[in-house]
């Protein structure tokens, strides 16, 4: 296919599009802005550091750029000019979805043409318009692990998970970006940066009460829970509030049958689960009907019965639960009866509803 | 989402709904739609109070938001846009006491009479942030047992209220509160079949 000849004014909106980018280092959001005709002026809109292009051009602007950094990319000898740079800018804002943009870009950054700070902050623009794209956590995370490669400076990792937690806001159940700020974790363990997981704890505890139904959030925490109870180094980070919490949950008897005085760590970690299990309660009781919330709850029932496989914590378990299905039963019917039968045949815990 | 971007206070009339006080909260949605989504939500909640009975409420779910109205029997209404994760029993205790407040404000006789610009409620936008978090209504459960008693109409979509005949599209395109900028996002978020992403 010919470049398209019938929109001359795509190069001058390529252009004005790339000088925003470049010179704005504040530059917070990218979006369409619904327009169905020219309006005989410039089609770039930038307001209040947020960039907008007005929706009767996308189609010509991104045919133009489309067209001309494929024939760029089928070249053998690929002269670097800063037009390349202006096309890729346009086309990945534009469509964030392909992957031989993003690798241009990146030769780009081997290169040295671009540098890997502007390029986070391009990518976090990106995000904004399309919250959910794997190839911008990708390349994000290419730049962070394989061109950067400090997980030192605390600065980088809250940057990440900022930019991390901006995207899952901006899209529901938003399981890229979660998994992204999960890898970031796991790169910073391995610097020995333990602290960090007792802080998504709290933070993300927060974050859950404003999105009941966020899957990927409840499975981001389920991860972080994994930590805590198999890590001391990582428990040690939290503020304990085990003891309340296992008065609650055992009477005397029970306590004194699961607790050896040596195992204060054990009593930490099954003070974690609880805290997360009447957490979960409260949630379910102000909010009906959520899928997330009960499917929450097995995995802390699963883990509770796993890390202390005994009869006797089946046996709280089942009054616990029994108590809790019978109260909420009403309004979450079908979670309820789903989670019964789970209980039944996974744990071995039978409960029978009144 | 557990959020509220809209309440408003309308006055229904024999045979339109005047607004009387609206809050809006719209800082989730992107720079470039707010002004849209705002003339929308304002839309939405006129039309619904306007097929609204008197002494009446109802919840209506559209895609990821919720629109709960009450209509008391002496003509004042009240309208809160939520995502459909916030707790609509909450929603209406709210739009009790939003009711009950407003008429301590205001005298009702003046109801009629009045438009937007005239009358000054701020308390709408206080208690539109402070409910932001629905375990603030918790101080409110004497009006939510009597909640409990009254019957709550439940619809899925904004074309379940309309009347017979009327679509929504046909609405829309009538409609002087929309600009033409609105009018055009109407069309390309039904075509991508969402509410406000693109």
């Amino acid at each position: 296919m010919e470049i398209d000849d019938n929109f001359p004014a795509a190069i001058r909106i390529v252009t004005e599009i790339q000088n925003i980018v470049s010179k704005d280092p504040k530059l917070k959001e990218f979006d369409l802005v619904i327009q169905p005709e020219s309006q005989n002026k410039s089609p770039v809109i930038y307001i209040d550091h947020c960039l907008g292009l007005e929706s009767w051009c996308v189609r010509h602007v991104y045919r133009y750029v489309y067209q001309r950094l494929i024939t760029i990319r089928k070249r053998l000898k690929r002269p670097v000019s800063n037009e390349t740079i202006t096309l890729l800018t346009s086309a990945l804002l534009l469509n964030p979805e392909v992957t031989t943009f993003w690798n241009m870009r990146r030769e780009l950054v081997i290169d040295e043409y671009l540098k890997p700070n502007e390029e986070l902050r391009f990518c976090a623009v990106v995000l904004k318009f399309k919250p959910k794209s794997a190839e911008i956590f990708n390349y994000r995370r290419w730049i962070l692990f394989h061109v950067l490669k400090d997980f030192s400076s605390n600065d980088v990792v809250q940057n990440e998970l900022t930019v991390g937690l901006t995207a899952a806001n901006d899209y529901p159940s938003n399981y890229n970006a979660w998994n992204h700020c999960f890898c970031v974790i796991q790169r910073s363990l391995d610097h020995g940066n333990f602290a960090l997981i007792a802080q998504q704890w709290e933070i993300t505890k927060v974050w859950c009460c404003e999105h009941v139904s966020d899957h990927s959030c409840m499975q981001y925490r389920q991860r972080l829970l994994k930590y805590l109870v198999t890590d001391k180094r990582c428990i040690q980070h939290l503020k304990s509030c085990a003891s309340k919490l296992l008065l609650r949950f055992f009477n005397s008897d029970e306590r004194h049958k699961l607790m050896r005085p040596s195992e204060d760590y054990i009593g930490e970690t099954i003070g974690v689960i609880l805290d997360e299990l009447y957490f979960n309660e409260d949630l379910i009781a102000m909010y009906q009907n959520h899928e997330s919330l009960w499917n929450h709850r097995r995995f802390l029932c699963y883990l509770l019965v796993n890390i202390y496989s005994t009869d006797c914590i089946k046996e709280v378990l089942m009054n616990n639960e029994k108590r809790v299905c019978t109260n909420f039963l009403k309004g979450n019917e079908m979670f309820v009866k789903k989670y019964v039968l789970w209980l039944q045949t996974k744990l071995c815990i039978s409960i029978q509803l009144l | 989402m557990v959020k509220l971007f809209a309440m408003s206070v309308l006055y229904k009339g024999p045979n339109e709904a005047t607004l009387l006080k609206a809050a809006f909260e719209l800082q989730s949605f992107g720079y470039f739609q707010r002004k849209s989504v705002q003339e929308f939500m304002s839309f939405v909640t006129k039309t619904i109070a306007e097929r609204t009975a008197i002494a009446a409420r109802q919840s209506v779910k559209e895609k990821e938001y919720m629109c709960h109205v009450y209509v008391r029997a002496d003509n004042l209404a009240g309208v809160l846009i939520s995502d459909d994760e916030y707790p609509p029993r909450v929603a209406h205790t709210l739009l009790t006491k939003t009711l009950d407040e407003f008429t301590a404000k205001v005298p009702p006789y003046n109801w009629s009479k009045l438009n937007e610009t005239q009358v000054t409620f701020n308390e709408l936008n206080v208690m539109l942030a402070k409910y932001q978090n629905p375990k603030e209504a918790d101080a409110m459960t004497k009006i939510q047992q009597d909640l409990d008693d009254t019957k709550i109409i439940l619809h899925s979509t904004i074309e379940a209220v309309l009347e017979r005949g009327e679509k929504l599209d046909d609405l829309v395109a009538k409609s002087e509160g929309l600009s033409m900028q609105s009018k055009a996002f109407y069309k390309t978020a039904k075509k991508t079949n969402a509410c406000c992403r693109m």
